[in-house]
C-alpha cells in the first residue's frame, strides 16, 4: 500500500510539474518568419541581427526564422493556401501585392506605432512614402519595404572622362552622342544580358514616351494585339533599333548569360548598363576597389511625357499573414527589421539601399540615392509587364531582345509582337 | 577436331594481330580525345575554384595565384555537418525500406504465375516514365493538408515510393536469373514459401540488391525538388538544398570562384564514390539492361 | 512451389499501396485538375470547369508547341547522335584495345558530375563566344566564322543545350549497348575475324542484330528521359527561362509554381493538362517502341 501511495504521489507531482513546465514554455509566443534570403547572404545576416535585437527586447517571444531562399515564391502560396502557419513572409513588394495579396494583412492600423531607433516618430514617418504606397491591395498597404532598389544607368566614370563626356545624358539624343564618343574612345557603350534586364529598357522607354505605364498595361491586355503597333511602340522600335545599327550595343550581348554582361562592365570593357542598385555589389569582386561607379536616370525621349525624375523602383518588403494568430507581436518584429540600426546595417554591411528616410545610401549607390530622393514618381519593374507574363515574357521581351541586338528590324518587331499576342489571346478563348 | 584447329589458329594469330593493331588506331584516337576533353573540363572546374571571379570571366584562371580561401569560405558557410547528417539518415532509411518493399514484390512477380501478373509488372515499370513534376503538385498539396509537410518522414515515404518502379524493374530481372532448383530444394527441405524467400532466395539476390541500392543512393543523394518542398527548415535540410542555397548566395554576391569551390566540395564525394565502385556500378547498368 | 495466399498478399501489398499513393493518386488528381481553370493547388473552390479547354489552349500556345518541337528534335537528332556514338564506342571497346576499363569509366563519368556544375561550365566557359573553349578551338582550326558563333543567344541556345545533353548521356547508353554486345560469344567474333572481317563489318552484321533486345530497352529509356527533360534546361537558364530552350516539363513547372521573374501567373489547371500530355506521350511512345522491337530471340 505504501509503495502504491508513493507511486500516486510521485506521478501526481510529476504531472503538475510537467504541466507547469509546459505552460511556462507555452508562455513564449512563437512567430514563424519565412525569409527570402539564403542563410549566408549579407542581407540574411542583417535580418538575423535585427531578429536578435527584437528577441532581446521581447523575452516572451521567440522567432522561428527560416531562410527559405528565393524559392519562397514557389513555396509560400501553396503553403498559405492550405493553411500552414506562417506569420511573416517577405519578397518583392509587387509580387506580394499581386501573387500573395489575398493572404496579407493590411498594415494601416499598425503604421502609426512608434519607430524603433527614432524617438518621436511613427513607423510610417520613417519609411520612404513612395515605396510604402507603391503597391496596394484594395487601396490598403500590405507590405513594409525595407530593401529598395532603383533602376538606373550605371556607368564607368573613367570611361566618360576618357571620352570627354562632361555631363551625364538627360535626353535620348545626348545618350546617343555620348555613346558615340565612348565608341570613338575604344569602349563598348551599352550591354545587357540575354536572359535578364532587357525588360527594364522596354519598361523605361514606354514610361518616358507615354508618361506612365498604362499604355503598356492596356497593350498587354489587348486581345487583338494591335495596340503593340501603336505610336509609342513604333517610336520605341525605331530608337532601339537605332542603338543597334549605330553599333552602341556591345558585341556578344545576344549571347550574354547572366552575369556575363555585368562582368564585362566590371572589367572595364563596357561603359553603361541599365540595371538595379545591386549591380556594384554583385560585381565588386571583379571591379575592384578602384572602380569609379556613376549612375544617371534613364533619359527622356523625343516628344515623351515622362520626366527624368520618374524612377523605376521597388523594394523587397516584409508582410504579415492575414491568418496569423500573433499579428501584434509580428508587427513588433517588423518594426525591428525597419529600425534605424537594421537599416543602417543594410547599407553598411550588405551594400544595399535602405527604405528608412534617416539612412543615406553610401558608396557606389550614393548618386542613386540622391536621384531616388528627388524622385517625383515611382513605377514598378519594367512597368509591371509581368502582370501578364505569358504575353510579356514569352512574346514581347524575346522579340525586344532580338530588336536590341539588331537581329530584326523595327517593322519585323512590330509585326511579330502584334501577331504573336493576338495568337496567344486566340488560344485562350 | 580441336587439335586441328589449334595449330591453324596460332598460325593466323601473328599476321592478324598486326592488322588488328592498325585497325585500332581510330579507336584509341577517338577514345583518347574524349578522355582528354573530360580531363580538361574537370581541371577547368578545379582551377576555377582556386581562382578569382575576375580570373574566371577573363579566361585568366590562376592569373592571380591560388586562392584556397574559396574553399574555407564555402566550407564555413555551408552548414555541412548538419545537412550531411540529415541526408545520410533520410537516404539510408529510405534505401532499407526500398529493398524491404520491392524485393518481396519482385520475387513474387518474377517467380510465380498468376492472373494479372503481366499487368502488375507493366504498371510498376510504367511508373519509371511518369514525370516527377506531375507528382509534385498533388502530393505536396496532400501533405500540406495532412500537416505532414516539413516532416522528414514524408520525404522518406516519397523517396521510397519514387524508387519502387526502377527497383522492381531491376530486381524482377535479377530474380528471374536465379536457378529454380534451389527454390525447389528448399521446399523439399520443408521450408514454407516465406522461409524460402527469407533464408534462401534473398541471400542469393544480394549482388543485385547491392547494385540497385547503389543506383538508388546515387539518385537520392542529389535529389532536390522533393527535399525543397518537404524538409526546407534549418534543422531538416539536405545537402542538395544547402548547395543550392550556397549557389544562390554566391551568384547574388558575385563570388563565382566560391561557387565552383562549393561545387567541387559537393561533387568530389560522388566522383570518389564512383571511381571506388565503378566496376559494380557498370556491372549493374549492364545487368539491368540485359535480363 | 506452392505460394500461400497470405504470403502473396504480404509480399505484394506494401509495394502496390505505396505505388498507388505516389503514382496513381497524383495521376488521377492531375487528370481531374486538368479539366478546370484553377489558380491554387488545394482549394478548388474558385475553380471553373473548362472541359478540354486547357488542352485546346495548350496546343495552341506557341511556347508549348515550341517545347514539343524541342523534345521531338532532341529525341531524333539527339537520339541519333547518342546511339551513333554509343555504337562507335561499343565497337571500339570490343575490338580488343587495352585500358578498356579506364576508357569505359571515362565515358561514364560525365553522368556522375552534378548537372548544375556541368551546365555552368558549358554556358559560361565552353560556349563563350569571346574567350571560350569552342571559340579558341575553332580559331585554332582557322574556322573563324564558327568561332564567332553566339551559342548562348536565344536562337542557338537549344542546340547548345542539346550538345551538352548528348555529351552527358553518351555514357549510360554506351554502357548498356556494350553490355549487350559483351554477351555475344567471343567465338562468333573470332570466326568472323578469321574470315577477314574488319571491325565495322563485324559490328554491322553480328553485333547489331544480336543486341536487339538491349536496343529496345535503351530506346525506351532514352525516350522517357527526353520527354521528361527538366533539370538541364533549368540549369541552363538559372535566372530566367529562355523561350528557345523550353521543354514541356519546365513549362509545366512554371505554370504551377510561377516563373522566376517578376509577378507571375499561376495556372494549375493548364499545368495539370501539360502533365497529362507528358504522361500520355510516355505511355504511347513506350508502347510504340515495344511494338517496333517485337522480340525475336536468337539462339546462340
Amino acid at each position: 500500500m505504501k509503495a502504491k501511495q508513493w507511486l500516486v504521489v510521485t506521478s501526481g507531482v510529476l504531472a503538475v510539474t510537467s504541466g507547469l513546465v509546459a505552460s511556462a514554455q507555452q508562455a513564449k509566443t512563437e512567430i514563424v518568419y519565412w525569409s527570402m534570403w539564403n542563410q549566408s547572404e549579407p542581407e540574411a545576416i542583417v535580418v538575423q541581427k535585427a531578429v536578435t535585437a527584437f528577441e532581446a527586447a521581447n523575452p516572451t517571444v521567440k522567432v522561428n526564422l527560416n531562410f527559405i531562399g528565393r524559392d519562397i515564391r514557389k513555396l509560400a502560396p501553396a503553403a498559405l493556401d492550405s493553411g500552414k502557419t506562417i506569420d511573416v513572409i517577405e519578397n518583392d513588394s509587387g509580387w506580394l501585392a499581386e501573387n500573395a495579396g489575398k493572404y496579407l494583412l493590411p498594415l494601416e492600423g499598425y503604421l502609426n506605432q512608434p519607430a524603433v531607433g527614432v524617438p518621436g516618430k511613427s513607423v510610417r514617418q520613417t519609411i520612404n512614402k513612395a515605396l510604402l504606397e507603391q503597391y496596394k491591395v484594395e487601396g490598403k498597404i500590405v507590405s513594409m519595404p525595407y530593401q529598395p532598389f532603383a533602376v538606373l544607368f550605371f556607368y564607368n566614370k573613367d570611361h566618360f572622362q576618357k571620352a570627354g563626356i562632361l555631363k551625364e545624358p538627360t535626353t535620348w539624343a545626348q545618350l546617343r552622342s555620348d555613346s558615340d564618343k565612348l565608341k570613338k574612345a575604344g569602349f563598348e557603350p551599352i550591354t545587357t544580358e540575354s536572359d535578364a534586364f532587357q525588360d527594364v529598357i522596354l519598361g523605361y522607354y514606354v514610361q518616358r514616351a507615354s508618361g506612365g505605364c498604362d499604355v503598356l498595361q492596356s497593350a498587354l491586355n489587348d486581345k487583338t494585339g494591335k495596340a503593340w503597333s501603336g505610336p509609342v511602340f513604333t517610336q520605341m522600335a525605331r530608337d532601339i533599333a537605332g542603338l543597334a545599327s549605330s553599333g552602341y550595343i556591345a558585341k556578344g550581348t545576344a549571347a550574354n548569360k547572366y552575369p556575363a554582361g555585368e562582368q564585362r562592365v566590371a572589367l572595364g570593357e563596357v561603359s553603361m548598363y541599365l540595371n538595379g542598385t545591386w549591380l556594384p555589389k554583385e560585381v565588386k569582386g571583379t571591379a575592384g576597389p578602384n572602380f569609379r561607379w556613376g549612375s544617371f536616370p534613364f533619359p527622356t525621349v523625343e516628344g515623351g511625357k515622362g520626366k527624368v525624375n520618374d524612377v523605376m523602383t521597388g523594394a523587397q518588403a516584409i508582410a504579415l499573414v492575414k491568418s496569423s494568430k500573433v499579428p501584434k507581436e509580428a508587427f513588433n518584429l517588423v518594426r525591428y527589421i525597419v529600425s534605424k540600426d537594421a537599416q543602417t546595417n543594410m547599407v553598411n554591411d550588405a551594400g544595399s539601399p535602405a527604405a528608412h528616410t534617416g539612412v543615406t545610401w553610401s558608396g557606389p549607390i550614393q548618386e542613386a540615392g540622391i536621384a531616388v530622393g528627388k524622385a517625383r514618381r515611382a513605377f514598378g519593374w519594367a512597368c509591371d509587364i509581368a502582370k501578364v507574363s505569358e504575353v510579356g515574357y514569352n512574346i514581347i521581351i524575346p522579340a525586344f531582345g532580338d530588336l536590341l541586338v539588331g537581329k530584326i528590324s523595327p517593322d519585323q518587331y512590330l509585326e511579330r509582337t502584334v501577331n504573336e499576342s493576338a495568337q496567344y489571346w486566340a488560344s485562350r478563348k | 577436331m580441336p587439335e586441328l584447329l589449334v595449330p591453324q589458329r596460332m598460325q593466323l594469330a601473328k599476321p592478324a594481330k598486326r592488322l588488328l593493331w592498325l585497325g585500332q588506331v581510330p579507336a584509341y584516337l577517338t577514345l583518347g580525345l574524349w578522355t582528354l576533353f573530360l580531363v580538361f573540363m574537370v581541371s577547368w572546374i578545379v582551377l576555377a575554384s582556386l581562382s578569382t571571379t575576375r580570373g574566371i570571366f577573363t579566361n585568366d584562371l590562376l592569373g592571380h595565384g591560388f586562392h584556397f580561401e574559396n574553399y574555407s569560405k564555402a566550407l564555413g558557410t555551408l552548414n555541412m555537418g548538419r545537412y550531411l547528417l540529415n541526408t545520410l539518415v533520410y537516404v539510408c532509411i529510405a534505401l532499407v525500406l526500398i529493398v524491404g518493399v520491392s524485393a518481396p514484390a519482385s520475387y513474387i512477380l518474377s517467380r510465380f504465375e498468376f492472373r494479372g501478373r503481366r499487368l502488375l509488372t507493366q504498371m510498376f515499370v510504367a511508373g519509371m516514365g511518369i514525370p516527377g513534376v506531375l507528382l509534385l503538385i498533388p502530393l505536396y498539396t496532400l501533405f500540406l493538408r495532412l500537416r505532414l509537410d516539413s516532416n522528414p518522414l514524408s520525404l522518406i515515404l516519397v523517396y521510397v515510393g519514387i524508387s519502387i518502379p526502377f527497383t522492381v524493374f531491376f530486381l524482377t530481372g535479377f530474380f528471374s536469373t536465379l536457378p529454380r532448383e534451389v527454390q525447389e530444394a528448399a521446399a523439399v527441405d520443408g521450408c514454407s514459401d516465406r522461409q524460402t524467400f527469407w533464408r534462401v532466395m534473398l541471400p542469393l539476390a544480394q549482388p543485385g540488391i547491392a547494385t540497385v541500392t547503389i543506383f538508388n543512393f546515387l539518385g537520392l543523394w542529389n535529389e532536390y525538388f522533393w527535399a525543397l518542398v518537404l524538409v526546407n527548415t534549418p534543422e531538416q535540410r539536405t545537402l542538395s538544398l544547402g548547395l543550392q542555397a550556397l549557389l544562390q548566395d554566391m551568384r547574388y554576391s558575385g563570388d563565382w570562384a566560391g561557387l565552383f569551390a562549393a561545387v567541387v566540395i559537393v561533387v568530389l564525394p560522388t566522383i570518389v564514390f564512383f571511381v571506388w565502385q565503378s566496376e559494380r556500378i557498370i556491372a549493374g547498368v549492364t545487368a539491368g539492361a540485359v535480363k | 512451389m506452392k505460394l500461400s495466399r497470405s504470403t502473396f498478399v504480404l509480399f505484394l501489398t506494401p509495394a502496390v499501396l505505396l505505388y498507388a499513393l505516389i503514382f496513381l493518386y497524383p495521376s488521377l488528381r492531375t487528370a481531374f485538375l486538368s479539366l478546370f481553370e484553377v489558380n491554387s493547388f488545394s482549394s478548388t473552390a474558385e475553380a471553373q470547369f473548362r472541359g478540354f479547354g486547357n488542352y485546346r489552349e495548350l496546343f495552341t500556345t506557341v511556347v508549348f508547341q515550341r517545347s514539343l518541337i524541342n523534345i521531338a528534335l532532341t529525341l531524333l537528332v539527339g537520339g541519333m547522335a547518342v546511339f551513333g556514338l554509343s555504337f562507335l564506342f561499343t565497337m571500339f571497346l570490343t575490338s580488343g584495345i587495352r585500358y578498356k576499363s579506364f576508357f569505359r569509366a571515362a565515358i561514364f563519368l560525365p553522368n556522375v558530375i552534378n548537372l548544375v556544375a556541368v551546365a555552368t561550365v558549358w554556358v559560361q566557359y565552353i560556349y563563350n563566344s569571346r574567350y571560350g573553349f569552342l571559340h579558341g578551338f575553332f580559331n585554332a582550326l582557322g574556322l573563324t566564322s564558327l568561332a564567332e558563333l553566339e551559342w548562348t543567344s536565344n536562337d542557338l541556345i537549344f542546340w547548345a543545350m542539346l550538345l551538352t545533353y548528348i555529351w552527358v548521356s553518351v555514357g549510360v547508353f554506351t554502357l548498356i549497348i556494350l553490355a549487350g554486345a559483351e554477351r555475344i560469344p567471343v567465338e562468333l567474333f573470332e570466326a568472323a575475324r578469321l574470315e577477314g572481317a574488319n571491325m565495322f563489318q563485324i559490328f554491322w552484321s553480328i553485333t547489331l542484330p544480336l543486341i536487339r533486345d538491349v536496343l529496345r530497352v535503351a530506346s525506351v529509356l532514352w525516350t522517357i528521359g527526353v520527354i521528361n527533360l527538366f533539370t538541364l534546361p533549368i540549369a541552363f537558364s538559372p535566372v530566367g527561362q529562355t523561350v528557345g530552350a523550353y521543354t514541356p516539363a519546365v513549362y509545366l513547372y512554371e505554370l504551377a509554381f510561377g516563373a522566376s521573374t517578376g509577378v507571375n501567373q499561376i495556372r494549375v489547371g493548364k499545368a495539370a493538362a501539360a502533365g497529362m500530355v507528358l504522361l500520355l506521350l510516355v505511355l504511347a511512345s513506350s508502347a510504340l517502341i515495344n511494338r517496333l522491337f517485337r522480340s525475336e530471340r536468337y539462339e546462340y
